[in-house]
């Protein structure tokens, strides 16, 4: 959080998030495959991150791609197999572009007729 | 921002929450003590319709380390739970909060998280029927 507040700020949000769309994609992707630890420790960082112009979808997105767990692979295969721990990743990524697009459309949804 | 004023904003944050964070961490423990493994156990072999949505289910209202899932998952596959109820419950596990709803509320917004919880729980049972597709073809 105060790595956050010190160098990522609105400049640096819309530079690597809001600017390119591939790359903001590839950004939330990879930020919430890496993210490690409890969830609830990730929230006030999300916070300043909308606050600071990421989208719902996105942030939502970020928080599903944390299904993913490189750090748990070898333990995944184990149980369930390379071909199963390569197919869930990609069915996970995948599905958190359709999360971020529901989430996007009912919170725009919401805040229209509000 | 200098450092000493983002260390002061953060622990503020972090102040701010604590009382919820401190609530939602006694709650887990609690609901914990009650889902044991025994109990996951016994609550399968209805169908896998039902199974993976009561898998999704047991996913949303646990908590704790992604590995427990895993491991409990494995078990489950042993006994002969079949890969989408498996998937459903380690998907929701991560992905839905139940437990840590009412911090993400405060923290993120309540609509938000009800919106994201809800449909993280619908996409757990769509990357259960998608990930059993795929291991089959």
């Amino acid at each position: 959080m105060v790595i956050v507040n010190k160098y990522i700020n609105r400049a640096f949000i819309l530079k690597h998030i809001r600017g390119n769309k591939i790359k903001s994609w590839i950004f939330i992707i990879l930020g919430g495959i890496i993210s490690t630890g409890p969830p609830y420790l990730w929230y006030p960082l999300l916070k300043e991150l909308k606050e600071k112009g990421v989208h719902d979808g996105e942030i939502a997105a970020f928080l599903y791609n944390r299904s993913i767990k490189p750090a748990f692979f070898p333990l995944m295969i184990l149980y369930f197999g390379l071909q199963y721990t390569i197919t869930l990743s990609f069915v996970v990524i995948f599905l958190s572009f359709f999360q971020a697009g529901i989430v996007n459309f009912f919170m725009s949804f919401n805040s229209h007729n509000s | 921002m200098d450092l000493k004023t983002a260390a002061r904003k953060s622990a503020q944050s972090l102040w701010g929450m604590l009382p919820i964070l401190l609530g939602m961490l006694l709650l887990i423990g609690l609901i914990n003590s009650f889902l044991t493994p025994e109990v996951y156990s016994k609550i399968f072999g209805h169908g896998t319709f039902l199974d993976s949505f009561l898998g999704a289910i047991l996913g949303s209202i646990s908590s704790g380390a992604p590995l427990n899932s895993y491991i409990l998952g494995g078990e489950f596959l042993k006994n002969g739970v079949g890969i989408g109820v498996i998937t459903a419950f380690i998907v929701s596990w991560v992905s839905v909060g139940v437990l840590q709803f009412p911090l993400e509320g405060k923290i993120l917004g309540v609509k938000f998280s009800l919106v994201r919880n809800i449909s993280a729980f619908f996409l757990s049972l769509v990357a259960a029927v998608i990930t059993s597709y795929l291991m089959l073809i």
